[in-house]
């Protein structure tokens, strides 16, 4: 059965089209990786409070992971960010797009939160690291792990249906040296490094 | 979308070659991007490799002499860490993919100990999708631009790529539902992140 030139090229488009949004995510966070950029937002964008009942008999990995999910805030807590005395606990809850700074009165059981949102540039970027799993996560950004098998899927199928489009339709054999070459080149530096 | 013959040619060349230029750094992203995130199946193994001391004189440990020293003891990669303790042990890490070097320098810098580790192939995958900036020696400087080259080639892939689809296909409606709800689900994702 020979496919029609025209029918690749649609399925070749509509595979590209889906997974292009994810293939921009990807190609600005690792320019920002390789250079160093700081795109990450540090000011604080949103405040508020809230009395919760603290067990401040709990160890802080106990306590933090407490009043992380009393507050229903997602995110990882960095354990050697922990500061604690006999009147107050701070630490901090993160994930890829958004920073919360803690403050628990441990008589009290007021909590002041400092929101730091990260910024558009900063979760875009995120998303290269993303793969559906924050503690505290919503389903719909649980459903980020199937989109990502989905286009990770469809991405290389795009690229067969490419490459089956260049090897039957536009192939020249200079192609072949000098891209050839260039794999070479790049397999050269792979390996030498 | 009204582009000319000659344009539409362009743009296609530029798709294509922006593919092939850097493909095979396209590939190794893609496979071992599928590793890390099933890292459960794909386990990495470390291996201890040379564990060994060396005497040294303290001029060994200066400059070219040092660069020597590395090369004489097989040691790769781009410096890493370099700490000194209290008692004054001057410990120097060295990395490349697949291969981790400890060197420990005693405190009156007569002798370095060589440790280091190997990976299995899993490692290495996972290594090179980790190797970034342009720091260390020339051929990593090289690998930094090969990441620059290929990302900007991603970015024009996806560019061109939409120019051609407004060009080439006659009904755009699958197209533009494909386009807008993964980017209108993407765009959910970061909002339900940020907020």
């Amino acid at each position: 059965m020979k496919i029609k030139k025209s029918q690749l090229i649609k399925w070749h488009v509509y595979a590209g089209l889906f997974t292009s949004v994810y293939i921009l995510a990807f190609a600005f966070s690792s320019l920002v990786l390789n250079h160093g950029w700081d795109v990450e937002n540090k000011e604080v964008t949103d405040h508020w409070e809230a009395t919760i009942r603290l067990d401040s008999s709990l160890n802080n990995d106990e306590l933090s992971e407490q009043i992380r999910d009393n507050l229903q805030i997602m995110g990882w807590i960095p354990r050697w960010e922990f500061r604690r005395d006999s009147e107050e606990f701070k630490f901090r809850i993160t994930h890829f797009g958004k920073d919360h700074r803690i403050t628990a009165n441990l008589a009290t059981g007021k909590v002041e939160v400092d929101g730091i949102s990260k910024g558009i540039l900063a979760t875009f970027h995120g998303l290269h690291f993303f793969n559906g799993s924050i503690p505290g996560a919503s389903k719909f950004l649980r459903s980020w792990a199937v989109y990502q098998w989905l286009t990770m899927a469809v991405l290389v199928i795009s690229l067969i249906l490419g490459l089956i489009l260049w090897v039957r339709f536009n192939f020249r054999r200079w192609h072949l040296y000098v891209f050839g070459g260039l794999t070479l080149l790049s397999l050269i530096i792979m390996l030498g490094i | 979308m009204k582009i000319s013959s000659q344009t539409y040619q362009t743009i296609r060349k530029i798709h294509l070659y922006a593919c092939l230029t850097t493909v095979l750094f396209f590939l190794m992203y893609l496979v071992s991007g599928f590793m890390m995130m099933h890292h459960d199946t794909f386990h990495i193994e470390e291996t201890p490799d040379v564990n060994k001391v060396v005497p040294v004189k303290s001029s060994d440990l200066e400059g070219n002499s040092w660069a020597h020293f590395l090369k004489l003891n097989g040691i790769k990669g781009r410096n890493t860490a370099d700490r000194t303790q209290s008692d004054g042990t001057i410990i120097k890490e060295y990395w490349t993919p697949g291969e981790e070097f400890k060197l420990t320098i005693n405190p009156d810098r007569s002798q370095v100990r060589i440790e280091s580790v190997v990976k299995n192939m899993n490692g290495v995958l996972n290594d090179l999708h980790r190797v970034r900036s342009y720091k260390g020696p020339f051929l990593w400087h090289l690998y930094a631009l090969m990441i620059d080259l290929t990302a900007i080639s991603m970015i024009l892939f996806v560019l061109t790529g939409i120019i051609l689809w407004l060009k080439v296909l006659k009904n755009k409606r699958l197209g533009w539902a494909v386009l807008v709800v993964g980017a209108f689900y993407v765009g959910l994702t970061m909002y339900h992140l940020m907020r």
